[in-house]
């Protein structure tokens, strides 16, 4: 006469224990998952790397890390974040190398100054890609195929302090796109933010949404700075936008030129220094250096190499002791096609 | 020998805004091991707050309440919990829990750490005791109002405490249950070990069961004492209102030197009581005492005897209320709807009422 | 517009009966981090939060306006806050954990304790205090008498188990700056459509939306069918 099942009052007699056990074992799956982690963050084949949003979304690293990993069996983690972001984790030490595009950073960030160890050793020059100017197709500010940097800027600043009839949109979030935009109005020593002008726009947002806000201007008539990459992944939505200025031919201010820096293993001795020159090995080198001249979005080729001639591409200072600094970490990959 | 002793109980209740209601008042009584004590008041009297004070389910503002020796209103926790395993609370309105009608019953024993295999066959025999048999595995949520007032009752009583604490139980009970709570508490009280404290604003039903009443008025222990000395000796208005007593006159007593009787004035009527009173008096009739004649009666042994007209005729069933007007008071009386008819009473009527002295109580 | 839930409608369905690994990828990540932290916070918050309803006690009142103050806590803020403790330069920098799905686990634990530790509490505040007399009156000590509660507010505690789970699952912010969005490792449902969103993929975008939707909705309407059971 009893009010419960057998098993349910077997189950009832020993709650407590059951209860226990099943603790036990969630808590010892969870407690695996952890060290898993932790045993993951001292392995020296796993490496951190800190990259800007737009390059990560272009897909090239998605593209060329898979070959990577084949070839050394190093896995890397890759983290998408802003420019500033991936240098301050660069200087945090919270990742082991990073991938941006912004050259006065970069600077910054090797060089000793007053007694301060550089937070990464040993830049290299890996690739670059190209900027574009895009507006409406309606170009009120008259920008045509050919001019050169000054001439576009020029005719920019025109439109909005005097003809009134252009809009120019700008990131405003310090990213390198950001930085480049001003390095540019720099080149015509105007100061759109200085000169109070209600024709820019500063957005303070990444590139997709800058875009989606140029492609949304009221009167049609907004401008922006791209990059490569992202244009070809919106172009298609955007239909009223066009290329109206890209690089010229002998001109560079268009072109954003990329670094790879490891960070210093002295400053940061947790690093996994060897496993990352293996990496930059392979980016600079022929294997590498193919690899992402070959990559293409949208059958369009975004960026190009330029380890070892980057003085020839875009006036690039440091080469020779790049070259042979990297040299020896391209044995590894010699052999090796596309 | 005493089972609980309570010695100048104080609640207060604070509300938000620094007043306080005060629902107790020095209370003092104690309850003899195995007896049957029952607290009798109106509703908001604080009978339910005294209960659930000694059940420990509230704390008194101040009080000494002894029970084995320990002050039970300033031990830990723990020594609360063994105290409370002593006792049962039957409260006016049962509360299940979300489970069935078996483990209901079961619970007190199995907090206090019988096995399964040990209270099986206790709760298996009191659920035939309370007619639930075959309702066991329902839940008990589920049941109509009547029968979870057995589980209530069973539950509390399969526990066999020491000392059983009732709350107004018999006020929300359908007869059927009532009787099942009768058979309860008699089979309790023929057990000289435990001791029954119930509250009830019936005095009929204190009457019935106890073995010593306290009345309750406004939070005040107004008189302690067995069912007899309540009912014929109420000592003020107030309990001699709630025990029954519904003729209530102010009047001077005096004493009359030939009878040695009381002759008490009330405005212009006179009363003559047994007692020996003098001065400002309250003189109470009960109206079962009172009896109504068409004429005048030959009989001397009533020695009031009053002129009046019927005001009022109530039916309730068997009897009847009658308020008849003597003068410049109204009686209120009980006679059978046979006796109503034999004597064609009517609204209007004249008829003549009386009663003995010695059913006169004064106050 | 349309055009692209279409297409996300479409991507969605060829994720998913194509056993699309990315996908899972995605679907484990998520899960497992909410899950546990959900777990993980139901195990510490609910014992607390349940006796905290259970006893009256001084300071309670400001205890509760603590709890109740930090079930709102920003998410974001609270990534910010595990970023800075697990980041190198912190102080448990040296056991490496930023970046990985135990991070992310961490910061929705933080997140989850107040509501599970809110929400218990007022389902035991809640219980008929006749009952609990009752329980009391019958001999219970504070234990039995706990459990006795938890029992009969099953339901209150499970929904709030799920309102926790549903913040972490749908959580953006915090897991993205202690997680990072990695590719296979950090990644979850909500952090993809963001990366996906911001790559122009919006077909992509409105898939994930749906089938992280649909899993919610079945998981919901799986809990719901047990509480609805259960009584």
């Amino acid at each position: 006469m009893s009010s419960k099942r057998p098993i349910k009052q077997l189950l009832s007699d020993h709650k407590t224990a059951i209860f226990v056990i099943l603790i036990l074992i969630a808590g010892g799956s969870v407690g695996t998952y952890f060290v898993i982690d932790y045993m993951n963050a001292q392995d020296p084949d796993i490496i951190t790397l800190a990259t800007t949003t737009s390059t990560y979304d272009s897909g090239l690293l998605d593209y060329l890390i898979p070959k990577f990993t084949q070839e050394t069996g190093i896995k890397i983690r890759v983290l998408s974040v802003g420019t500033g972001q991936a240098i301050a984790y660069g200087k945090s030490g919270d990742v082991d190398v990073i991938l941006v595009h912004s050259r006065s950073r970069e600077d910054a960030f090797v060089n000793y100054s007053g007694g301060q160890v550089p937070y990464g050793v040993h830049r290299a020059c890996v690739m670059y890609n190209g900027f574009l100017i895009i507006g409406h197709l309606s170009n009120p500010a008259n920008l045509l195929p050919g001019d050169n940097i000054t001439t576009v800027m020029t005719k920019l600043k025109l439109g909005m302090t005097i003809g009134h009839n252009t809009t120019f949109y700008s990131r405003g979030d310090g990213s390198g796109t950001h930085s480049k935009e001003l390095s540019l109005w720099d080149q015509i020593g105007w100061d759109p933010i200085t000169a109070g002008t209600n024709y820019y726009k500063d957005v303070g947002a990444g590139m997709g949404d800058t875009l989606l806000i140029t492609y949304n201007d009221a009167n049609d008539r907004g401008y922006t700075l791209v990059d490569r990459g992202t244009w070809l992944s919106f172009n298609d939505s955007y239909t009223t936008l066009s290329i109206l200025a890209e690089s010229v031919v002998g001109e560079d201010y268009l072109l954003n030129p990329y670094g790879v820096i490891p960070v210093n293993p002295v400053f940061h001795p947790h690093v996994k220094y060897v496993a990352v020159c293996r990496f930059v090995g392979f980016l600079t080198s022929p294997y590498g250096q193919d690899l992402i001249n070959a990559y293409k979005k949208y059958n369009a080729v975004l960026f190009r190499s330029c380890f070892g001639t980057c003085n020839e591409t875009h006036s690039c200072p440091t080469t020779d002791t790049e070259i042979s600094l990297w040299a020896p970490f391209h044995s590894e990959y010699v052999g090796l096609s596309i | 020998m005493k089972v609980l002793n309570v010695k100048d109980l104080h609640k207060e209740y604070y509300k938000d805004d620094k007043t306080s209601i005060k629902v107790l008042s020095n209370i003092n009584f104690s309850v003899k091991k195995g007896e049957c004590f029952v607290i009798i008041g109106p509703n908001g009297s604080g009978k339910t707050t005294i209960l659930r004070i000694l059940g420990l389910l509230e704390l008194p503002t101040r009080a000494k309440i002894i029970y084995k020796g320990k002050d039970i209103s300033k031990i830990s926790r723990k020594d609360q919990v063994k105290y409370r395993r002593n006792l049962s609370f039957v409260k006016q309105k049962p509360v299940v829990r979300n489970t069935s009608v078996f483990n209901n019953i079961a619970y007190g024993l199995k907090v206090r750490g019988m096995k399964f295999r040990e209270y099986v066959e206790i709760v298996n025999n009191i659920i035939d005791f309370v007619g639930l048999r075959g309702m066991e595995n329902k839940n008990a949520r589920d049941l109509s109002g009547g029968e979870m007032q057995r589980v209530a009752i069973a539950m509390n009583f399969v526990i066999e405490p020491e000392i059983y604490l009732l709350d107004e139980v018999s006020a929300n009970l359908d007869p059927m249950n009532i009787k099942l709570l009768e058979e309860f508490i008699m089979k309790i009280k023929q057990d000289k070990e435990k001791t029954i404290i119930m509250s009830t604003h019936d005095p009929i039903e204190a009457i019935k069961f106890a073995d010593r009443i306290a009345v309750l008025n406004d939070g005040q222990i107004t008189q302690i004492g067995n069912p007899n000395e309540i009912f014929t000796a109420p000592k003020d208005e107030f309990t001699a209102l709630f025990v029954g007593y519904e003729n209530i006159f102010p009047g001077i007593a005096t004493i009359d030197k030939k009878t040695g009787l009381n002759q008490i004035k009330i405005n212009d009527l006179i009363v003559t009581a047994s007692s020996q009173e003098e001065g400002e008096v309250k003189v109470c009739v009960r109206p079962e005492s009172i009896g109504i004649v068409k004429n005048p009666p030959k009989n001397t042994s009533y020695r009031n005897t009053f002129k009046g007209q019927i005001e009022n005729i109530r039916d309730l069933g068997n009897i009847c209320h009658v308020i008849v007007s003597c003068g410049s008071e109204k009686f209120l009386t009980t006679i059978t709807e046979l006796s109503k008819k034999k004597l064609e009473l009517k609204i209007g009527s004249h008829v003549f009422i009386n009663f003995k002295a010695t059913d006169v109580k004064i106050l | 517009m349309a055009n692209e839930i279409i297409e996300g409608i479409l991507e969605a369905l060829r994720l998913m009966f194509t056993f699309d690994p990315e996908l899972w990828g995605i679907i484990e990540v998520s899960f497992r981090v909410s899950l546990t932290s959900t777990f993980l916070a139901a195990l510490l918050a609910l014992p607390i939060g349940s006796y905290i309803g259970l006893r009256e006690f001084r300071g309670k009142k400001t205890l509760t306006n603590l709890i109740n103050t930090f079930m709102g806590f920003p998410p974001v803020v609270m990534g910010l806050i595990i970023f800075l403790l697990l980041s190198n330069t912190g102080p448990f920098g040296s056991l490496g954990l930023l970046y990985s799905a135990s991070a992310m686990i961490v910061a929705q634990f933080f997140l989850a304790v107040p509501i599970i530790t809110g929400t218990a509490k007022a389902a035991i505040e809640s219980v008929d205090p006749m009952l609990k007399e009752t329980i009391l009156s019958l001999g219970a000590n504070e234990r039995q008498l706990w459990w006795e509660l938890i029992k009969d507010s099953k339901k209150s505690i499970i929904a709030g188990f799920l309102v926790a789970f549903g913040q972490a699952i749908s959580e953006v912010g915090a897991v993205m700056i202690v997680g990072g969005n990695i590719r296979w490792v950090t990644r979850t449902f909500t952090t993809s459509i963001v990366l996906q969103t911001r790559m122009g993929e919006f077909g992509m975008a409105i898939a994930l939306g749906i089938i992280l939707i649909s899993i919610a909705f079945i998981v919901n309407y799986g809990l719901t069918r047990i509480q609805s059971r259960g009584s």
